[in-house]
């Protein structure tokens, strides 16, 4: 994991991507009990093609000069499926720019905060996803003001209530 | 819910803090554990025909489901055949 971090960091500082980071299950496990997951889930902001589409083609061809493996749309680093993915919204571009940056053995890395990682969720909706939200709830981990804060810029408060109402308790 | 339970529940919850709390960097040991093990049970031959002996496919939505607003469950669950991307 500590070369899979270095690389996508390398990455960054020899101006291949943007600004990223790390989200998912993985960036989960910053502020949890590790998570099983197959994967790490890169959001990076890509440069756009004239066309103004998206790009992957310069993190391929980049990683594939130094010797990594692709694998369908993930490349293998350090032993580990990575994915690149474009932040698809408003949401997660403000993930992407209000990363924090955190060490790992030295190497240098920048995760998402734990109230976008719940955003996000909230926003995904899938049943794991609501599992992780409520183990972001019980690790006592989230900013309460920030995260409404984001609730409220990116239209999910009225998700927010439904998924207070059903899962948890004292909510109205 | 009885008191031995409760106990139980208790104590995974105890157990869950403190790996929450361990630095990331001991955790990642433990990411490639689960990472090897997910991987280990979905090769497996049991979790590939596991379903295959009813007659409805129960596949994990993978979408985005609409929390019901009132407080019917939403169904988590489903008969279609979409495999979404794994985690």
């Amino acid at each position: 994991m500590k070369d899979t971090l270095e690389t996508i960091h390398r990455m960054r500082t020899d101006g291949i991507i943007g600004a990223y980071a790390i989200g998912g299950a993985v960036g989960a496990t910053f502020y949890l009990e590790p998570v099983a997951t197959m994967d790490v889930d890169v959001f990076v902001s890509f440069k756009e093609a004239g066309s103004g589409l998206i790009s992957l083609a310069p993190i391929y061809t980049y990683l594939q000069a130094k010797g990594y493996a692709l694998r369908g749309e993930y490349v293998l680093i350090g032993g580990w499926p990575v994915q690149f993915l474009p932040p698809a919204d408003a949401l997660g571009e403000e993930a992407v720019a209000e990363a924090v940056a955190a060490e790992v053995e030295g190497a240098s890395t920048r995760v998402m905060t734990a109230e976008h990682l719940v955003a996000i969720a909230l926003q995904l909706g899938r049943a794991k996803d609501h599992a992780r939200i409520l183990q972001f709830i019980e690790a006592g981990v989230l900013d309460t003001e920030k995260l409404d804060s984001i609730l409220d810029r990116h239209g999910l408060r009225e998700k927010w209530t439904c998924f207070e109402r059903r899962f948890l308790d004292g909510a109205t | 819910m009885n008191a031995q339970m409760q106990v139980i529940l208790e104590s995974k919850r105890r157990e869950r803090h403190r790996l929450a709390a361990l630095p990331f960097s001991e955790k990642i040991p433990l990411l490639e554990k689960l990472r090897d093990r997910a991987m280990a049970i979905e090769g497996s031959a049991l979790y590939r025909i596991r379903g295959t002996h009813t007659d409805k496919k129960w596949v994990v939505k993978e979408t985005a489901l609409p929390i019901a607003s009132d407080d019917e469950t939403a169904h988590v669950y489903d008969g279609g055949t979409k495999a979404g991307k794994r985690e």
